[in-house]
């Protein structure tokens, strides 16, 4: 076999020379046995390659995909976490330029729901004191907050142990007090 | 939201580019069951990839951190091309980075010659074996060649190696998995 025709042969078979060189590459095949036979299982290979199917035991599984949900959830809660506080927060911003911050103690989840329970009936007797795009991001925030909360919960059911998302439930709830107190006070200095 | 954390989303039908848009944009802003059906619709074309660039052994963990990136990295999924070819693209990248990883911490080639003995005269050698014997960086290109339709330029960019060398490894692969398939010597 003629090794510098040898050598090419994949190239030829994918169809990479062109020209003169096919001329003197096909007119070599027809003389050497070897370089034919050569082609002829290369070009097996190549069949047997390109035909690897996606296989049954390729198929994802719900275990797979348990543990890929189980992977990417407190990662993407870490993001979400300055974003929902943020968003509170800007909301904050519209409903109450004048007052000043009112960072609560670190009360247990428990009295965060009474609380805010409480809070929000307050709120909702005294809607009509606020204007309404104070009510508006009001709303906003505490529907992205609310959302969150639900998220973190569902999130904790799967994964009861999860330092990280009782903690951030509990940022959660203190971020919820402090929009609810926030809009209380500003229906107070209003009446 | 009251659904179960770990429930399987349901398939949405063949893969398609519009509900895969739909679902990568619901995806991009923290929607983990939209990501669900992204997962279950293209999770068993880069298992395949995984295995035939990492081996059946790694290719569930290989999946599992092209799917994490993909989590992380869906914000950059603008649609101009399709969802699963940017997130072939993505699973190539990462994955020949993850063999290259693997390559310095575990010596995994066989050597060609005890394989190519212990499977003489038997044709039905298992391909994926055999792939596993090439040497380092003919695999890559032998697999993403033959396996995953890239042109010679397009490996060359992965690897980092010019066209010609990637048609080298090609032809050198061929004839490796060659003597394998057929008893013969590769050439």
């Amino acid at each position: 076999m003629n090794d510098s025709w040898s050598e090419r042969l994949s190239e030829y078979l994918d169809g990479g020379i062109t020209g003169e060189e096919v001329v003197a590459l096909e007119r070599h095949l027809s003389e050497c046995e070897a370089c034919r036979t050569a082609l002829g299982e290369l070009r097996a290979v190549r069949l047997r390659l390109s035909s690897d199917s996606v296989t049954q035991a390729d198929q994802p599984t719900p275990r797979e995909w348990a543990r890929l949900r189980r992977s990417i959830a407190p990662s993407r809660r870490r993001w979400l976490v300055p974003a929902i506080l943020a968003a509170s927060l800007s909301g904050l911003v519209v409903i109450g330029t004048l007052l000043r911050p009112h960072p609560g103690p670190a009360e247990p989840a428990s009295l965060y729901l009474k609380a805010s329970s409480d809070l929000q009936a307050l709120l909702r007797d005294n809607a009509g004191r606020l204007r309404p795009e104070t009510v508006k991001a009001l709303q906003e925030s505490m529907t992205q907050i609310d959302s969150a909360v639900a998220q973190a919960e569902s999130a904790l059911r799967a994964d009861p142990a999860n330092d990280y998302l009782t903690r951030y439930l509990g940022e959660l709830h203190q971020a919820r007090m402090m929009t609810l107190r926030q809009a209380v006070a500003v229906v107070h200095l209003r009446s | 939201m009251h659904a179960h954390a770990a429930a399987i989303p349901s398939v949405v039908g063949p893969v398609s580019a519009e509900p895969d848009r739909a679902d990568a944009t619901l995806a991009a802003a923290g929607d983990a069951a939209a990501f669900g059906r992204l997962y279950w619709r293209h999770a068993a074309r880069i298992k395949a990839l995984a295995r035939r660039l990492l081996g059946a052994d790694e290719a569930e963990d290989g999946t599992q951190e092209v799917f994490v990136r993909a989590w992380h990295r869906l914000h950059q999924f603008r649609g101009e091309a399709a969802f699963g070819t940017w997130l072939h693209r993505l699973a190539v990248n990462l994955l020949l980075r993850e063999r290259e990883r693997g390559r310095r911490h575990t010596a995994d080639d066989t050597p060609l010659e005890s394989l190519a003995a212990e499977s003489r005269p038997s044709r039905d050698v298992d391909l994926e074996r055999a792939l596993a014997t090439l040497p380092a960086g003919t695999r890559e290109v032998v697999v993403l060649h033959d396996m995953e339709n890239y042109t010679h330029d397009e490996i060359g960019r992965l690897l980092g190696i010019g066209e010609s060398a990637s048609k080298m490894r090609l032809h050198r692969g061929r004839s490796a998995l060659r003597g394998l398939l057929t008893g013969r010597e590769g050439r």
